[in-house]
Parts: C-alpha cells; sequence; structure tokens
C-alpha cells in the first residue's frame, strides 16, 4: 500500500491491536453501564461485572500473546489438537449430563468463581481441526466434497459430534453457528458448487419444514418478522431491544442513561449488549462502534488473503468467521434482522469464555500472520541461504 | 475436473466475506430506520413503558382554631392495592425467577401483615382485573413492612397510592362545624363540606421512571434523583376558625352536662362576639365523633345551631320591644295594664301563671315577660310594622354564616295575617327562627343596633403565608338607635338581676337575657303538647358586652322552663369563660378563682340542681329545695304552679311534702330555711 496518508499502522496486526484496545474500552464502559442495575441487584457491588471483564481481557491477551508466540503451526499438530477435543468433549458431556439430572438446560460449567462455556470452545476447537485436515487437503490437491474420502471425516465426525452434544443443551443456536463455521470452511476450501447449492437448499427445506410444521416455532418465527405481534410475551426481548436501539436517537441518551438496563431488555449486558450500546450512544456511536468491526474485519481479511500456506488460510479464515461473523450475526440479531440466537458480540458482549476464546483465535490468526511474514522474509533471501529443504521438515511434520 | 487452487479458496472467502458484508451494511441500514426515521416513535414507546403515570394526592389542608389549635389535621399515608394481571414474573421479564407461583407467595408473606385470611388473598391475586385495592390508610409501620417484603421478594404488581387520612384531633369538639370526610377526600358536611375546595388538594399528576419490575429508578449510580418529586408534595392552606377552642371546650363540656342532667332530645348553644359577629363556640346535641361519623345516627351529624327552626317565644320580646322603642309607641316608662289575660278576637293570650300585675311599666313587662303586655304593644305595631321589623332583624333568611345546612326559618306574609297571628308573635309564636338567627338579632341590641354578619372562618392561610381570605365585622344594616339599644339592655339587665332569668346571674357581672318556653311546633302542624324548647339568650357585661349566647335545649324532660334549664347553662359557661379570660367582675367582692369555680362544678355534677318535674299525669314532682335560698324555692314553686309557705330565712332545709313528693297544681308546700 502506498498511501499511507491517514495510516496509522505498519500491518494488519497493529490495526488489530489498536481496534481490540479501542474495543475493549468501549466495551468496559458499555458492559459497566449495562449491567450495573443488575450487578448491584444481583452482588450487591454495581462494578461486578466491569472487573469481571477486564479481568477476562486481560486473560485473554495473555491467552493470545501465548497462542501467537507458540505459532499456529505447533497448535495444529495432531497431539494438542485432538487432546483439546477431548477436554472439549468431556466438557460437552459433562454439561449434558448435569442438564438430563436437573431436568433443565444447561450451558456452564461452574468451577469455583469462574464459569466455562463449553460451546464457545467447540467452536475454537472445530475451527482449528477444519484447518488442519481441510487444509491438508486442499495443500495435497484432493478435492473437498462432503462424499470424498479423505481426512476430513474427522472434521465432519467432530462437527456432528459437537453439534449433537451442543444441540441437546439444548442450544440450537450455537449448534447453527458450529455447523455454519465448518460449512464456512468446506466453502473456501473448495466445497463444489452443485453440493453447497443443495445442503444450502436442504438447509432451507429442512427450515421451512420445521417451522411450518409447529404452530410454536412458527410463531417464533412470525414473532421475528414482526415483534409486536407478541410484545409481553415471545415478541418481549425484541420490542425491548428495538425500543431501546430507536431511543437512543442519532446522539443517544448519554452513557449511562439508557433505560433499558433496568431488568426491561434481558441479557442486557451480554448477548444483547449492543442495543444498551446503541441506545446510549445513539446512531452516531453505533456507526463508530461498526467501522472499528469494520477494520477488525479488514485486518482479518488481509491476513486471511495473504496466507499462502493452505491450513494457516483456512485457519485464518475460520477466524474470521468466527469473530467477524459471529459479530455481524450479533448485530443483525439484535436489531432484528437474524432471529434471536445466542451469539456473544466479541468486546461488547460480557462473557468470559467468549471473549478468553475469541483473543486465543485472534491469537492464532496474529501468528498465521507472522508464519506469512517469516515465509516472505524467507523467500527474500538469495536462493543459496534459503535451504529450502530445511524449511520443507519444519513445515511438514514427517508422517506415517 | 479443474483443481481448486488457494486462489480459488481466496475467492470463495471475498465472496463468504462479501455476503457478510451485505448483513453487515444491512446492519447500517437498520439502524438508520430504527435511529433516525423510527426514533420519535420508539422513544415514545420507550418512554412510555418506562414512566408510570401517578397521581400525588396531598395531605388535605387543617383546620384550626382562632390560635392556631389543631381541630382537624391530615396525614398522609399509603394505600396498598394490585395489579392482579400484572402480577406475575413473565410480565417483566423477569426471567431467572420464572418457576415460583408469585400469586401464593404474596398472598403466604401479605396475609399476616395485612390481617387477612391467606386464601382471601390468594382469591383477590387470582380474580383478574387490573386494580383492586388491598388496604387504604395504612398504618405507617405496616406500610413499611409491607413496602419491604415487596421489595425483598420482588413481588409484581403490588403499589401503594399516597392517600390523605384525616385526624379530628379533638374528637367530639365542634363536631359537626368541622363536619368529616368521606372516603377520597370529599368533605361531606361542616366546614370540611363548605371549603372543600380550600382543604382538598387537587391531585397532580406527575410521571416517574420506573424500571421493568414498576419499581422507582431512584438513587443510581447515573441517574439524576428523581426523589424531588416527593418533596414537592404541596402544602395547603390552612383554615382558621373564629372558635376558641377552650370556649368550645367549656360549651361542649356544659352542653354535656345539660343533656344528662335534662334529658333533652337535642340542642344548641352559640357563643358569639357582638361586636364583630364572630362565633367563639358552637355545639350541637346530639352530637358525634368526626373520626367515625359513620357510627353515629344522621341526625347527630345536623349542626343544630343553624339548622334547627323552631319557635323563639319570650326570648322574642325583647326585640318586639325595640320595635315599639324605634316605633316611638312606647318608652321604658310607658304603664301597661296587666290582667293576666287580654282577648284577641277568639283567643285568650294568658302570663305564664295566669296572675296579673296590674298598672306596671313596660320594663317590668320585659323583666316578667308579661305576655299581655307585649300583646298590647304587638297590635299597636301592627303585622305590618312587626314582618318588617322581623326581616330587618335577619328573620327569614339565612344569616350567611359558612356553614352547610343552613335553614331561613319561617315568617308570615303580613296580609294573611289574622289579629291572633299579630299577637302571639309579639311573644314569639308564630314565627319561625334558627338559632342563630336570634342570637344575632340580640347582637344587635347588645352591640347598640348593628346587624351583623356571623361568621366562623376567622382567615384561610397559604402556605406561604399569605392570607387567602380573611373574615371581617360586616354591618348588614343598623335596626336600631343605639339609645334604643341601651335601653332595652337595661330593661334585660332587670330580666337577670330581678325577673325571670336570676338563674342565669353570675355573681360580680352585669349580664343581660331573656328566658324563652315555647312549645314545640308538632311535626304535622300545630304545638306537640308537652313538647317544649327552653332558651336562654344574653350577653355580658350588659353595659358593653364581650360575649353573647344562646342557649336551647329541645324537650328537655321534667323541668322545660328556660330559667330552669337554659340559664344555668349560659351562667355555668361563661362563668368560667370570664374568669378564664381575664373579663374583670364589676364587682370583685367574694368571687371564685377559676380552679375553684371547677371544683364547685364538680361538685355540682354530683348534685342535681333542685328542679319542678311536670310528670305526664298533669302532678308535679317535687324536688329536694336542701341547700338553696328562699327566693329561688319561690321561684321554683312558682313554675310549678305551686304556693311556698315559707318558715325561717336563709337556706332551706326541711321540706313538707318530703322530696320526690306527687304534688297537685295549686298545693302549698311548706319550706323550712335557716
Amino acid at each position: 500500500m502506498k498511501n499511507t496518508f491517514l495510516k496509522f499502522w505498519k500491518n494488519p496486526c497493529q490495526l488489530i491491536y489498536m481496534v481490540m484496545v479501542l474495543l475493549l474500552f468501549i466495551g468496559g464502559t458499555n458492559v459497566f453501564s449495562a449491567s450495573f442495575v443488575t450487578a448491584r441487584d444481583m452482588t450487591g457491588s454495581g462494578v461486578y461485572f466491569l472487573k469481571r471483564y477486564f479481568i477476562f481481557a486481560l486473560v485473554g491477551f495473555g491467552a493470545m500473546a501465548v497462542v501467537r508466540a507458540v505459532g499456529y503451526k505447533a497448535w495444529l499438530n495432531r497431539k494438542p489438537l485432538w487432546a483439546f477435543f477431548a477436554v472439549v468433549l468431556v466438557m460437552l458431556v459433562y454439561v449434558d449430563a448435569v442438564g438430563i439430572a436437573t431436568k433443565g438446560a444447561s450451558r456452564w460449567i461452574y468451577l469455583g468463581p469462574i464459569s466455562l462455556q463449553p460451546s464457545e470452545f467447540a467452536k475454537l476447537s472445530v475451527i482449528m481441526l477444519a484447518a488442519k485436515y481441510l487444509g491438508g487437503m486442499l495443500r495435497r490437491g484432493e478435492p473437498v466434497s462432503f462424499f470424498a474420502s479423505g481426512d476430513h471425516r474427522y472434521v465432519q465426525l467432530a462437527t456432528f459430534i459437537y453439534g449433537v452434544l451442543v444441540y441437546k443443551q439444548p442450544d440450537l443456536g450455537t449448534a447453527a453457528i458450529i455447523v455454519a463455521l465448518v460449512l464456512g470452511m468446506y466453502i473456501i476450501a473448495g466445497l463444489p458448487k452443485g453440493q453447497l447449492v443443495a445442503i444450502l437448499s436442504i438447509g432451507l427445506l429442512v427450515a421451512v419444514g420445521a417451522t411450518l410444521s409447529s404452530s410454536y416455532r412458527l410463531e417464533r418465527v412470525q414473532v421475528w418478522f414482526d415483534p409486536w405481534l407478541d410484545p409481553r410475551g415471545k415478541g418481549y426481548q425484541m420490542v425491548q431491544s428495538l425500543l431501546a436501539i430507536g431511543s437512543g436517537g442519532l446522539t443517544g441518551t448519554q452513557w449511562g442513561h439508557g433505560a433499558g438496563k433496568f431488568f426491561y431488555l434481558p441479557e442486557a449486558h451480554t448477548d444483547f449488549a449492543f442495543a444498551i450500546f446503541c441506545q446510549e450512544n445513539g446512531f452516531i456511536g453505533a456507526m463508530i462502534l461498526l467501522l472499528l468491526f469494520g477494520l477488525l474485519g479488514f485486518a482479518f481479511c488481509t491476513i486471511t488473503i495473504n496466507a499462502r500456506d493452505r491450513r494457516g488460510f483456512l485457519l485464518a479464515g475460520g477466524v474470521t468467521f468466527l469473530i467477524i461473523g459471529q459479530a455481524v450475526a450479533n448485530m443483525a440479531m439484535v436489531c432484528g434482522i437474524l432471529p434471536v440466537i445466542g451469539v456473544p458480540l466479541i468486546f461488547i458482549s460480557y462473557g468470559g469464555s467468549s471473549m478468553f476464546l475469541s483473543m486465543a483465535a485472534i491469537g492464532l490468526l496474529l501468528s498465521v500472520y507472522d508464519e506469512e511474514v517469516k515465509e516472505a522474509e524467507h523467500e527474500a533471501l538469495p536462493p543459496e541461504a534459503r535451504r529450502d529443504n530445511l524449511r520443507m521438515v519444519r513445515n511438514e511434520r514427517w508422517r506415517s | 475436473m479443474k483443481r481448486f487452487t488457494l486462489n480459488d479458496g481466496r475467492i470463495r472467502f471475498g465472496w463468504v466475506c462479501f455476503l457478510l458484508l451485505a448483513v453487515f451494511l444491512g446492519v447500517i441500514i437498520r439502524l438508520g430506520w430504527l435511529q433516525i426515521v423510527r426514533a420519535g416513535e420508539l422513544r415514545k414507546q420507550s418512554e412510555n413503558q418506562l414512566t408510570a403515570d401517578l397521581t400525588q394526592k396531598h395531605p388535605r389542608g387543617s383546620i384550626v382554631d382562632r390560635d392556631g389549635e389543631e381541630l382537624a389535621v391530615s396525614i398522609m399515608t399509603g394505600s396498598l392495592y394490585v395489579d392482579p394481571e400484572g402480577m406475575s414474573d413473565d410480565s417483566v421479564g423477569n426471567k431467572a425467577q420464572s418457576q415460583r407461583n408469585v400469586r401464593r407467595l404474596a398472598a403466604d408473606l401479605l396475609a399476616p401483615v395485612l390481617h387477612v385470611d391467606k386464601e382471601r388473598l390468594y382469591g383477590i391475586f387470582t380474580g383478574g382485573g387490573r386494580f383492586v385495592w388491598l388496604k387504604r390508610t395504612m398504618d405507617p409501620k405496616d406500610e413499611e413492612q409491607v413496602r419491604k417484603i415487596i421489595k425483598e421478594n420482588k413481588l409484581p404488581g403490588l403499589h401503594f397510592l399516597e392517600e390523605s387520612k384525616r385526624y379530628y384531633t379533638k374528637k367530639r369538639t365542634a363536631a359537626q362545624i368541622l363536619g368529616f370526610i368521606g372516603t377520597d377526600d370529599v368533605g361531606l358536611s361542616g366546614i370540611e363540606y363548605q371549603l372543600n375546595d380550600v382543604l382538598k388538594g387537587k391531585d397532580t399528576k406527575y410521571s416517574l421512571m420506573v424500571d421493568a419490575a414498576g419499581q422507582q429508578i431512584l438513587g443510581s449510580l447515573l441517574s439524576d434523583d428523581p426523589q424531588d418529586m416527593q418533596k414537592q408534595q404541596e402544602q395547603l392552606p390552612t383554615v382558621y376558625l373564629t372558635l376558641d377552642s377552650k370556649m368550645q371546650y367549656v360549651l361542649e363540656d356544659a352542653m354535656d352536662d345539660a343533656i344528662a342532667r335534662t334529658q333533652a332530645k337535642g340542642a344548641a348553644a352559640i357563643i358569639m362576639d357582638p361586636y364583630t359577629g364572630e362565633i367563639l363556640g358552637m355545639a350541637s346535641r346530639p352530637t358525634f365523633d368526626p373520626n367515625s361519623f359513620y357510627k353515629y345516627s344522621q341526625e347527630s351529624w345536623n349542626n343544630k345551631a343553624v339548622s334547627m327552626i323552631y319557635e323563639p317565644g319570650s326570648v322574642f320580646k325583647p326585640l318586639v320591644g325595640c320595635m315599639g322603642l324605634t316605633e316611638g309607641i312606647i318608652s321604658p316608662d310607658t304603664i301597661f295594664n296587666d290582667n293576666g289575660s287580654i282577648r284577641i278576637a277568639d283567643r285568650v293570650i294568658h302570663n305564664w301563671d295566669g296572675e296579673g300585675l296590674g298598672y306596671v311599666p313596660f320594663s317590668t313587662i320585659i323583666k316578667f315577660s308579661i305576655n299581655t303586655g307585649m300583646v298590647q304593644l304587638g297590635m299597636s305595631l301592627g303585622a305590618d310594622r312587626l314582618i318588617s321589623y322581623a326581616k330587618k332583624f335577619g328573620f327569614g333568611s339565612p344569616t350567611g354564616i359558612e356553614l352547610p345546612g343552613e335553614e331561613c326559618g319561617i315568617l308570615y306574609d303580613p296580609k294573611m295575617m289574622y289579629e291572633p297571628d299579630v299577637a302571639t308573635m309579639a311573644i314569639g309564636q308564630g314565627i319561625a327562627v334558627t338559632p342563630i338567627q336570634v342570637l344575632r338579632a340580640i347582637c344587635a341590641i347588645a352591640n347598640g343596633g348593628e346587624l351583623l354578619q356571623p361568621y366562623i372562618i376567622k382567615k384561610i392561610v397559604a402556605p406561604d403565608g399569605s392570607i387567602i381570605r380573611e373574615g371581617k365585622k360586616q354591618v348588614v344594616r343598623n335596626v336600631i338607635t343605639p339609645e334604643v339599644a341601651s335601653q332595652m339592655r337595661a330593661m334585660m339587665e332587670k330580666v337577670v338581676s330581678e325577673g325571670g332569668g336570676k338563674t342565669a346571674a353570675i355573681k360580680g357581672y352585669r349580664i343581660a337575657g331573656k328566658t324563652g318556653t315555647a312549645e314545640k311546633l308538632a311535626e304535622g302542624g300545630g304545638y306537640a303538647a308537652g313538647q317544649y324548647i327552653a332558651s336562654f339568650v344574653g350577653f355580658v357585661p350588659a353595659d358593653k358586652p364581650k360575649y353573647a349566647m344562646l342557649v336551647m335545649l329541645d324537650r328537655p324532660q321534667g323541668a322545660f322552663y328556660g330559667s330552669q334549664v337554659s340559664a344555668p347553662i349560659f351562667r355555668d359557661t361563661l362563668q368560667q369563660i370570664l374568669v378564664a379570660k381575664g373579663i374583670q367582675p364589676t364587682n370583685r367582692e367574694g368571687l371564685p378563682s377559676f380552679e375553684m369555680m371547677n371544683d364547685a362544678k364538680a361538685k355540682n355534677k354530683a348534685k342535681q340542681m333542685p328542679q319542678v318535674l311536670l310528670l305526664p299525669n298533669g302532678k308535679i314532682k317535687l324536688p329536694d329545695f336542701k341547700g338553696i335560698d328562699m327566693r329561688y324555692t319561690a321561684e321554683l314553686l312558682q313554675q310549678g304552679h305551686l304556693r311556698l309557705k315559707p318558715y325561717g330565712s336563709g337556706i332551706a332545709y326541711q321540706q313538707r311534702p318530703a322530696p320526690g313528693a306527687e304534688v297537685a297544681e295549686g298545693t302549698t308546700v311548706e319550706v323550712w330555711f335557716k
């Protein structure tokens, strides 16, 4: 890029760091504003969630640094990958077992002061698995298709297991996200267009069929289109969200003065924190926030597009889908474009597991960039200094 | 098949990103739509759900006496109501606790505090509707407890409204004057009714920010303190009455006494400042406690002092006398021939005792309340002048005192009056009046001829101290000249010092007055046999009156003459008031102090005043004359148409027939004095 005017960053990593710091600042203040009423009501201290938010942010930064320093290639080795898979599996099974035992919804593992959300781990795990195996197939030139044999069967297996376990929590939304993430990676790994069309058609048909076959689901969908059909029942959360956003107007109600958080808007500081942000900061504030997410997305895409290592490319793509896709999905959900599914908005929504794993995922993405820089530096060397053979060994672990 | 390359992957990635970008742009457009195009509408909706429109009620204004002593005050207490349909956690999006049965929980928690059966409470909670009172004007302690329960358990649908609760601090004192209020702070009677618009605060409508649970958003870290709303509680004007609560107390006490003693069916008494028209005390019997007015009969709510009409009887005579003096028909010394009875057309009018005094001056006619003389005067005045003077004295129309339910009385049309009607009117019959009319007319004599507008509202003071309205002396008209008034005062003074009103005398003071005994008007016209209205009206001191007072007893049992039953009330009441108010007696010698008088009064209570009881069978029951002087004994016997045969002088100590004996009219009673 020749144009350096108004360019505050030399590379996408700097941009990501800058945006992250800004988002953490904005997110922290917003989480505080959105949560102090609930926090005081629950714990007696208005800053409860604010404190935890920044503790998670610090831990997240640590995770990001470690993940980046180790490098994605090491993480994509079979042992750490499947060990991670096993841990997630155990957590999910445990959560489901607790759910069955208590005959209720169960999505969390409580460990003293912290609570873990296994489905968030599953998202990252499935991205890493897909990056490794689909990337391997792509690199080897093997065609990627649902029916082809090959390593992608591991991905399908893991996706299936995660999907079923998360669905059983029950958390249809997160299960759908897991499947969508994998599908997205299949797409960029070369899924034939016919299969893509087919699976989207099937998905659509199933969705429509499921909707029409059940009056409950039909109502949900109707309420999604027009939440005012049932403003005190099924449409309550959506109506409250829209009222919060709309009442913000152009300039917002000032920080702290939004009314949505006074028990009106459920999940005000978690999934619907964006609505509180819009209420208090108005359309202008929302545009600034969207600009930051746009810059973040731009940086992610830059890294992804520039990655030449197939697995790095797929991993970066998956992380982009995870972070930016979820962010877009959350905002669309909060303002009523998409139906309500439990997607957090990274940095804006309060949520320890989500923040920790998102930052770890960004660590992976950054290490893709690092790898690419190393690669570029290596290529810039005179051919005699390259020692390509050594690179091969380093890049491709010897496999039986 | 073409191999899928990394570049193909990048293009695919680009497409997916493009899709995300499309959704992203969709979000921007959607936000613009929500926050710019529909902002106003959504903000309005948001504010609607955020603000609870409440009505701030204000405590009713106080009523106090002339010195600011509280008679009626209000405090604000909470009234608890429930919104049964809003009584569920779903309605406030309170997901976390959706498992509990709010109505059952609320019923269990509130039942002991409200002292209501749990099941009944639960029935109300499950009965639907949006507004049901649970308990109005709660005790502040209970209220606090209920508020705590609601807060701690986050019970939805239970709310308080602040309402005003009235307290009449002096209970029965001045009950009919103050009146009472019904629910919703509406004055139903008395001053409460008359000045309802002044006393009752206008409800202030205001909005409050509330959270989804309906709790006020206040004191929160980041919002402005909306508690100011509550502090703005409007203060209402205070009504100062002309009543003097000390006098009122003495008066009420005397009336209770009188009722106990005479068994009268009703009574009224008024004390008035004869120079200003201020009502200093006013009592009516039967009476009630305004704090719980509904427990008493409706009759007790009536203020007989302004609403009862009756024939004044002899009390009217001084007024007729004034007419004669003003018209120049008579002077105090004009001689009348009293034969004991006088025939007018087909009607014979007797003196009360049937005895004639012969040739006596007019002053004696008044002094002994001689009917024949009054009839002669009345006949010379004629119907037109009698009625027009009666009107000038304020009869036949309401006095305009600020009390509801005032009657105007009845006056003949002079064209319709036959001679006997003229004759009887001269002795206070054939005219119906209210106690307040009589007292006001007598005050005109007391103050030198001014007919005043009686008033009971001294002033209405706004919360900032400014006076909204002030009661002032208002002269309606001058009815008689000061000379005539002075002549009549002299005659009326003789009534008490020498004539028929001696029982009203207070040692050391000059008192002017007039007794009156009238047969009660029957409901269907004519007179009710054996039912009397005994009254006394007078003022003190006679030369420069401070207080004018009227006492009227309706159907006293036993003794029924004004001099027997009403005059002593006048005496007892004013005696205490004069001493308490430091009005110097003309003759200080041997006067009791206020404290001594209270003691004496207490003793008097134990011992019944001797009285001559007229029994239904026409016989007369003799009292115990022990301890009273010869003059009073003679008077008592006279009233019963009995003859006295005295032995010795001084205080009676023995009698024959014995006390309690029933004797026929005309019997001679022997009494020994020493």
